[in-house]
């Protein structure tokens, strides 16, 4: 293999840059009652595309803000209107949620679409070919069996979907490829068991243990549900401060490292305990300066995130060529946000 | 002075180093194998971010990266957009958090309960029977069992109540009855304007004017929709602080959220005691009757039976009653016989 030199994502963004550019596009959509937001959004991507490099190269995003205010009126409209009809009739509300959810596998395409086209490298752009068919599948159908079998499926579903996703992206002229065995996707969950095992064994057993010795004051005859409801609580707490980083750290690294762009190969090796730290430590600065450390958390977790992506490119990276080019709208991509429907990992 | 660059074609992903200069309008690029001029009237400057590289947008899909001083050399006249000027001195930043705060505090306790007390009062009287319809149904499944009075004892209510003489000609709600081992004595009013009294607050009234000065007070919800601006805020306040908050902790997200929510409902409180006392008094009533049930309430609040069933130390009840749905209740005694001395 010629010029096999592990190539790393490098993230040259600053908190205090950030911390300028969040603040003027926060007031600026605020006083114009939200128009700018769509001007801010583009200036917060291209920040971020255009500090993010790899081999010196920057990204660059390219979206067009006035597509990007068509859709955030389209999605407000949507969204306003299903809050409304479902406050006041439940039924209707639930009509109103599955047309919804009918149409979602499209603007899931439109917002890829969007979202990719507008992202460029090296001068060449990224794009989307997801049929609309496979993303009723994959992105609607799946996720749903994934519920209805109170997750058991999930792990599978996920990689369906990262797979839909991966495989129909493209640089240039070339595709990107994604093989992950289902396998690898419920190791990746299976350690969850023994860890929210683990905490509430642990949890139970201490708040138990100190209220029998008086340390904590108990009645005796509620030593045993007070402790399971202190451990139930401290459990579901542990599942989103612990097990979120984990999983994450998890699924990242083992999506990065199926997926390759023709033969370039891509890597990630990040640390659960890294991103735990990272986490927690945001969360407590941002509660300690009442919301204003959010850019600062948001860069500091970006770039540790990016900087544990690689590359082990197959030759340079001189030789794509452009692809079809295609014009996308934002409309998917923007209600999808409001839905929280995002799933592009 | 020339100044060299990256140059991308567009069509490959192919680096190459240029040199870049600029002489009468026009922007002249030279690499190894090639040399072209671009008039400057058709090059897409890109803003300058941060200390990112300067992209220069050729005409066809090319463009050029520069870093940041050389772009200065190149272009020394190029005139600032307002954004990055913005952005770029700490002044203007500060600037934007006195503003960004001003708006959102002056939203928070200005804009939102006018515009939640506009919506209530439009709100079309089917809807909120509609809606109370469904409320009532959903506390009757978790909450509420079947009233165990006897039918005159409330018939005898619902008439005294009915029979009020109203300031302002407003109707009072539908009065319903139920009774609720969990929740005790308590008397609720719901968005639509319905009233719930509940059994064990009758048991504990000494005299029928005690009930009625409690139904007073939940009728002074009913009219100014408290419960329905509630639940309108609550949307608003809940949307808004799960779209900051939520990414980092939906934990932190609801705390946010029913602190914020408490102040609102203080407010409401004092302005239905208020209106509880104009009418007591409009039909020769007193206030003090109010103050007494409230009283009887606070004393049986601290062991109801919904707190005992749940395995904490005291303190934790003292908060749970301090955000529950009546709070400080020591100051509005205080207040309605304040108002009663002659």
């Amino acid at each position: 293999m010629p010029n096999a030199k592990q190539m790393t994502f490098e993230f040259t963004g600053r908190g205090g840059e950030y911390f300028r550019i969040w603040m003027v596009n926060t007031c600026l959509s605020i006083v114009t009652l939200g128009i700018y937001s769509a001007w801010a959004k583009v200036r917060r991507n291209q920040y971020i595309y255009r500090h993010t490099l790899l081999d010196g190269s920057g990204f660059d995003y390219h979206g067009d803000p006035k597509s990007i205010l068509k859709g955030r009126i389209m999605a407000v409209v949507l969204f306003g209107g299903y809050s409304l009809i479902s406050q006041f009739n439940q039924q209707a509300g639930l009509v109103a949620l599955v047309l919804i959810l009918l149409v979602m596998p499209w603007l899931l395409v439109r917002s890829l679409c969007f979202k990719l086209h507008n992202t460029s490298y090296r001068g060449l752009r990224f794009a989307f070919h997801g049929s609309v068919k496979g993303a009723f599948v994959n992105l609607l159908g799946l996720p749903i069996l994934g519920l209805l079998t109170f997750g058991v499926l999930w792990p599978w579903v996920q990689r369906r979907m990262v797979g839909y996703v991966r495989e129909n992206s493209a640089y240039g002229n070339l595709q990107f490829s994604f093989e992950a065995g289902t396998g690898q996707f419920y190791r990746a969950y299976a350690m969850i068991v023994p860890i929210v095992i683990f905490i509430f064994v642990l949890l139970m057993s201490s708040v138990y243990l100190l209220g029998s010795l008086g340390a904590i004051p108990i009645q005796e005859a509620k030593l045993t549900p007070v402790s399971s409801f202190a451990a139930a609580l401290g459990t579901y707490l542990a599942l989103f401060v612990l097990v979120m980083p984990y999983l994450e750290a998890r699924l990242q690294n083992l999506v990065w490292n199926h997926t390759a762009l023709n033969s370039h190969q891509f890597s990630a090796d990040l640390r659960a305990r890294d991103l735990l730290w990272i986490m927690s430590a945001n969360l407590f600065l941002i509660v300690l300066t009442l919301g204003f450390y959010k850019p600062y958390a948001e860069i500091r977790l970006l770039r540790y995130r990016l900087e544990h992506i690689h590359l082990l490119p197959y030759g340079d990276l001189d030789q794509f060529t452009a692809g079809l080019q295609s014009q996308a709208s934002a409309a998917g991509e923007e209600i999808s946000d409001m839905f929280d429907f995002d799933i592009s990992l | 002075m020339p100044v060299t660059g990256v140059y991308f074609d567009g069509q490959s992903s192919k680096r190459q180093s240029v040199t870049l200069e600029l002489a009468q309008g026009v922007l002249k690029l030279n690499s190894d194998s090639a040399q072209f001029s671009v008039p400057a009237g058709e090059l897409k400057i890109a803003p300058p971010l941060g200390r990112a590289a300067r992209v220069i947008y050729l005409p066809g899909g090319a463009h050029c990266e520069i870093a940041q001083e050389d772009f200065e050399t190149l272009f020394p006249d190029q005139a600032k957009a307002l954004v990055p000027l913005l952005e770029q001195h700490w002044p203007a930043v500060a600037a934007a958090l006195v503003i960004t705060l001003a708006v959102v505090a002056a939203a928070y306790v200005w804009g939102l309960p006018y515009a939640a007390e506009v919506t209530a009062g439009k709100i079309p009287p089917a809807i909120s029977a509609r809606l109370d319809r469904q409320v009532l149904a959903n506390f009757d499944e978790v909450w509420f069992e079947p009233s165990q009075l006897p039918a005159d004892r409330r018939q005898a209510i619902s008439q005294a109540f009915n029979g009020l003489v109203f300031p302002d000609a407003g109707k009072p709600g539908e009065l319903i009855f139920r009774l609720s081992p969990k929740l005790g004595a308590n008397a609720f009013t719901f968005p639509g304007g319905s009233i719930v009294v509940l059994d064990d607050l009758v048991n504990l009234a000494d005299n029928d004017q005690e009930i009625i000065a409690v139904l007073t007070h939940e009728a002074g919800h009913a009219h100014d929709h408290h419960a329905m601006r509630q639940m309108l805020q609550a949307s608003v306040v809940g949307m808004v602080t799960l779209w900051y908050v939520g990414d980092i902790s939906h934990l932190l997200s609801v705390i946010t959220t029913v602190l914020l929510q408490t102040r609102y409902s203080r407010e409401f409180e004092r302005n239905a005691d208020a209106f509880a006392v104009t009418l007591l008094h409009a039909n020769h009533l007193s206030g003090l009757s109010l103050a007494g049930m409230l009283e009887k309430l606070q004393n049986q609040g601290k062991d109801s039976k919904l707190l005992k069933q749940l395995p904490a130390p005291d303190s934790v009840y003292k908060v749970l009653n301090y955000l529950s749905t009546h709070p400080d209740t020591d100051e509005r005694i205080k207040m309605l016989r304040a108002t009663e001395r002659p």
